[in-house]
């Protein structure tokens, strides 16, 4: 047998709140409600993040300036953007000190190994100061979305929202909203977030789970900097109850579970997953097989 | 430890020597260019050696040789000075993407002016004769100087952890976009962070809105080594930050 703990699902982090913003409820709201706080409370003069764009129907990677331009961003949390294309343009286009991110761990990812090794432009020196994890369940492609809706026969979904509510996906248009189950969403998720093990952003200053429960969203504040952001804040804030964080952490282990499947079976057909250099992999395939033990999520993973 | 240095002076300064082949001498403005933090550098290390900085004629006893350029096949003078660098250096560092996998000048046919006896060249890489000395390869077209100055310090405190993957480049003779789409994109591991795209130097890749995956134009690529060194699905024995 092999344990998922809560240190390792979902982090280490503080506290845990739940944020609802004035208006129409929705997660992608909250989003905006905590960037524009950031703003008002001069922690970034920037941001970058991924915004639906509906005329289009695609997502494309975005440069938010200031609190106002927040207004016209639409997070659509499970399509990727390639935000970090953007870092070059920026860095070498407009002067800031004070950037944010708001994606997923792999995003995160991305920044961390750059600024690490100093690999890429310029950008590697700018400091990042709050990043705005999303915690995620595992990417889909903007086809995939659409053979989903094919299967509940949807011809002309023109949706705009995607969240998780009851353990469940759900795609929002103007006038339905659809739900999928986990196995149904896992089908069409990108194959490089069935082997992810960071579906929490552990790596964050704040962790926004994009979930919606009569209205409020999960947060989840790892640093001291990011708790800056719920004194006297311009949203609802109310402390999290156990069942919030377990309504999150049940769908990340379901999801985690599966991807530990597709982990092995890659392994067992020679196929490498990017998250494991020899060693761990090593030591997690050892545990997998033949112990049960405690509180090894910080040594294997 | 993967290595060590001998030949210190009285002062202890590790003795760089830096030395251009066939290549644009980019990857040595870019070392000039490591911003603030040079100074820095320059209490613990010494300049010993370089074609663009020292009057020196003479190559000294080096700790760390930085070459940058591809070996022309053939050219009395890169043969000289490859067996001079050999004999004086305790390790080499392939800098750039034309030492370390040919880069841009695998596009050389040869015979072209300024310097038309420079007709066949491969990256240094590729001599058996440095096998065993070239410790590390730098990849980059050049290289970002922050990137340096982390390397240096990487190599000046025997960062092992920092310096691995540039060890196991040593044996990759040539990189391109191709790479990202081999190693992370076919291989179902590419997660469309962009991170890549915002890597290359050329604009090779691009990312596509369509699938979430970048794209790579072959015609643009100097092969650098930048987008898969880059790609938080490549290699990852990095620190994660951790909170609270
Ligand atoms: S890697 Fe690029 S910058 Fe460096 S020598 Fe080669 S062409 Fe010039
Ligand atoms: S695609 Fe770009 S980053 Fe990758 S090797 Fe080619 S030029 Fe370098
Ligand atoms: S850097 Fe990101 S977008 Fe590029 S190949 Fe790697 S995972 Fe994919």
């Amino acid at each position: 047998m092999f344990g998922l703990y809560r240190q390792f699902t979902l982090g280490r982090y503080t506290k845990a709140f739940i944020i609802k913003a004035s208006g129409e409820a929705s997660s992608k709201n909250n989003l905006k409600a905590l960037i524009k706080e950031a703003f008002r409370k001069d922690l970034i003069d920037g941001i970058i993040g991924t915004s639906l764009n509906k005329k289009e129907g695609f997502v494309s990677p975005v440069f938010i300036k200031c609190e106002k331009e927040v207004e016209k961003f639409e997070p659509f949390f499970f399509i990727h953007g390639g935000q970090n294309s953007l870092l070059k343009k920026i860095t070498q286009k407009y002067s800031f000190e004070k950037l944010g991110v708001a994606g997923h761990s792999c995003v995160l990812d991305g920044i961390n190994k750059m600024q690490y090794f100093g690999i890429g432009s310029n950008f590697t020196v700018t400091k990042f100061t709050l990043k705005i994890g999303i915690a995620c369940i595992g990417a889909i492609s903007l086809e995939g979305i659409k053979c989903l809706l094919k299967e509940k026969k949807v011809k002309n979904p023109g949706f705009n929202e995607i969240f998780l509510e009851n353990n469940k996906i759900i795609l929002k248009n103007k006038y339905e909203k659809f739900d999928f189950s986990a196995k149904e969403y896992y089908y069409y998720l990108n194959e490089g977030c069935k082997v992810c093990m960071n579906l929490s952003s552990r790596g964050s200053d704040i962790t926004f789970v994009p979930s919606l429960r009569n209205g409020y969203s999960l947060v989840l504040v790892r640093s001291a900097k990011a708790l800056k952001l719920f004194e006297n804040p311009g949203f609802s804030v109310k402390k999290a109850e156990k069942s919030d964080i377990e309504e999150f952490e049940s769908l990340a282990k379901n999801f985690l579970k599966k991807n530990i499947e597709t982990i092995l079976e890659r392994a067992e057909f020679g196929i490498p997953s990017n998250k494991w250099d020899g060693n761990r992999f090593g030591r997690f395939t050892a545990l997998w097989n033949n112990i049960y033990a405690e509180n090894i999520e910080e040594e294997v993973f | 430890m993967i290595y060590s240095f001998d030949n210190f002076d009285k002062e202890i300064k590790v003795k760089l020597g830096f030395f251009h082949l066939s290549s644009c001498s980019g990857c040595q403005i870019a070392f000039l260019d490591m911003f603030e933090e040079l100074p820095d550098i320059l209490d613990t290390v010494e300049i010993a050696y370089s074609n663009m900085l020292t009057n020196r004629k003479e190559i000294p006893k080096l700790n760390v040789a930085f070459i940058e350029g591809t070996f022309s096949i053939g050219f009395k003078h890169h043969i000289k000075l490859i067996k001079e660098i050999k004999e004086k250096a305790d390790i080499i560092v392939a800098i750039g993407g034309c030492a370390a996998f040919g880069g841009i000048r695998r596009l050389n046919v040869g015979a072209q002016s300024p310097q038309p006896s420079h007709q066949a060249s491969i990256p240094i890489t590729e001599l058996d004769y440095l096998k065993g000395k070239i410790k590390y390869v730098i990849p980059g077209c050049p290289p970002n100087p922050y990137f340096l100055y982390k390397f240096l310090l990487a190599l000046l405190e025997l960062n092992e952890e920092f310096l691995r993957p540039f060890e196991h480049m040593v044996f990759s003779t040539f990189a391109s976009g191709y790479d990202i789409l081999m190693e992370v994109v076919n291989k179902g591991l590419c997660t469309g962070c962009g991170t890549c795209i915002c890597a290359c130097p050329t604009k090779a890749l691009e990312f596509s809105k369509r699938t979430q995956r970048p794209t790579f134009n072959k015609l643009l690529c100097v092969g650098c080594g930048s987008c898969l060194a880059g790609c938080p699905q490549s290699f990852k024995p990095y620190p994660q930050p951790v909170y609270g």
